[in-house]
């Protein structure tokens, strides 16, 4: 069977992700008139095919091989390379995760071809078909709009940027077993250990309330502890307090540097909001920024511009939410 | 005896970078530019494992003129030499190119047992200059490495991925990524850089190399992004503004009543 050089395919090693992509990939291909086809490699992932082959995937190419055992780069690529020279697809979006973007690149480097990177967007120039990718550059400073000029287009997508497949009634697509010759993996996975899960972490908080430099000691970190627990939340800071002052640990870091974060209520607290900080906290959903100085540009950045005195406002604003609570 | 090189890239100073709020675009003016974070764990690993187990350290860089400060500024933390690709265009690179003219200069200038490059440079962090140029070696890679031990002709690296650590062996020749957890990198002294001033920077053309070097990922634009925020300015005394944003912010529901 020989397609019409024209499909849409999807890769992640992570099932999840894979069914993210494909949530993405079935507007792609609808928008080309092409088919949706995941590719699943490994062993015994007949219930992964399947899956696939339920939430809008046209074809399913399942390809069995010992050399798929550990996810490592280079059989990993030589198959999806070997597939993609055979039936020439349009497109091929792989998650973004550490061991996606080491395949991508090699997969593109075999094929000739390029790879847009971290996608926080993807869009469609029908009439060019042409893939039209956002991403991070700059350590999230700017945003590079970015295309791939040679065929197939690659790009990769980060965990959680699109939503994934619903599973289709009634309809399934094709699975089609594959047999390729792969070379035998020189690396060798010796040991693996799964990470153990901490609390929550910035990344994860519903509510940060951060300090810059307009907290004047170390001390008085208290008062902005007090008022994410009120709410819930963490404290975060600004690079100073981590990078120079080290009053918080680094993982407590919001910024270029640090965490990108997404909580829904950020509230900056004497932090004036430099570029480098932006790109931390761009992401979430409400801001509040409270500063003494009615210049400072993090009101630029904010929902709700509070031009007062940290240590006033963010004790009165822990005391009327307790208030409020009570009632 | 491990010869190794190591690829680095000339990237500005992120940290340094400004935005102009108008053409929501890059100031570059006045910004400093060094070897990428990563790169310079790159080459603080090489230099390790030479002082470990003999042989030599060689750099590899590319881009426009000022790139041969990072050259200079790799003999001076004590590689043994330093190339820089030098060509028209030097910053249009994609991965693709670049990886590409690497490999060409890798077979240039000679055997090697070992590469090792950051994970990502700084500015683009798209990872990808490391896997390619390992693809077109022909060699294995172990991209993320914390930590290296070399024993015999057999690399043990431990690596960090994002679920889980993993340590795997890999026979030499073999490509290494490293980030900044590997290493510290060393800043050097003055009698280093005394030291380092009887060598000079080599340079590689990069027509000669095999050209013409395509690329395939083109920038349309690249812009700050905007984040539409309200921007509503909360006045009155301070237990009243209190008062009011904890309202509004309970009203939003972004807390929990």
């Amino acid at each position: 069977m020989i397609s019409s050089g024209s499909d849409v395919w999807v890769f992640s090693e992570r099932m999840d992700v894979t069914l993210e992509l494909l949530g993405k990939g079935r507007e792609l291909a609808d928008g080309l008139g092409a088919s949706l086809c995941a590719l699943v490699l490994g062993a015994a992932l007949d219930h992964e095919a399947d899956t696939f082959a339920s939430h809008g995937a046209d074809k399913v190419f399942l390809v069995e091989n010992q050399a798929l055992q550990n996810t490592l780069p280079e059989p990993f690529a030589e198959a999806i390379g070997k597939l993609a020279s055979q039936y020439r697809p349009e497109v091929l979006l792989i998650g973004s995760t550490r061991r996606g973007k080491d395949i991508a690149a090699r997969v593109a480097s075999r094929l000739e071809t390029g790879v847009i990177t971290d996608c926080v967007a993807l869009g469609l120039d029908e009439e060019k078909r042409m893939l039209v990718g956002d991403r991070p550059s700059y350590g999230g400073i700017l945003v590079s709009t970015e295309i791939c000029t040679t065929r197939p287009q690659i790009a990769t997508v980060p965990p959680r940027v699109f939503e994934p497949a619903a599973l289709r009634q009634g309809q399934r697509g094709e699975i089609i077993r594959t047999e390729i010759d792969l070379a035998p993996p020189k690396t060798r996975v010796v040991q693996v250990t799964s990470k153990e899960v901490r609390g929550v972490g910035l990344e994860d908080a519903s509510v940060i309330v951060s300090a810059g430099r307009g907290v004047a000691k170390k001390e008085d970190l208290r008062i902005l502890q007090e008022l994410a627990s009120v709410l819930g939340g963490e404290v975060g800071c600004s690079s100073p307090l981590a990078e120079d002052l080290k009053w918080l640990p680094l993982e407590r870091l919001v910024g270029l540097t640090g965490r990108k974060v997404k909580p829904k209520l950020y509230v900056a607290c004497g932090i004036s909001g430099q570029v480098q900080h932006i790109t931390g906290m761009r992401g979430s959903r409400t801001v509040v920024a409270i500063n003494t100085d009615p210049d400072a540009p993090i009101f630029q950045q904010s929902d709700y511009c509070v031009r007062g005195d940290l240590y006033e406002i963010v004790p009165l604003l822990t005391e009327a939410f307790r208030k409020i609570r009570q009632k | 005896m491990v010869r190794t090189v190591v690829c680095a890239k000339q990237v500005y100073d992120v940290e340094g970078l400004k935005v102009d709020p108008k053409t929501r675009s890059l100031i570059t003016e006045r910004v400093e530019r060094k070897i990428s974070d990563f790169d310079k764990n790159a080459l603080e690993e090489a230099l390790r494992i030479r002082e470990k187990h003999g042989g030599s350290v060689t750099v590899v860089t590319l881009g426009p003129p000022t790139a041969s400060d990072a050259a200079k500024e790799a003999l001076n933390m004590g590689a043994d030499d330093a190339y820089v690709i030098r060509g028209a265009d030097m910053e249009q690179l994609d991965s693709r190119a670049t990886s590409d003219m690497l490999a060409a200069a890798i077979g240039r200038i000679g055997e090697f047992d070992l590469v090792i490059c950051g994970d990502a440079s700084i500015d683009m962090y798209s990872g990808q200059v490391g896997p390619r140029l390992a693809e077109r070696l022909g060699i294995p890679q172990v991209s993320h490495a914390k930590k290296v031990t070399v024993n015999g002709g057999v690399v043990t690296v431990e690596r960090d991925l994002e679920e889980a650590d993993e340590t795997v062996e890999a026979p030499m020749p073999v490509l290494l990524t490293v980030t900044k957890e590997t290493n510290e990198p060393r800043i050097p002294t003055i009698t280093m850089i005394i030291k380092a001033s009887k060598k000079t920077v080599k340079t590689l053309d990069a027509g000669e190399l095999g050209a013409p070097f395509a690329t395939s990922v083109k920038v349309l634009k690249a812009l700050a992004p905007t984040t539409k925020r309200r921007r509503e300015v909360i006045e009155g005394k301070p237990a009243e503004i209190a008062e009011s944003l904890a309202r509004q912010l309970l009203r939003e529901g972004v807390v929990d009543g």
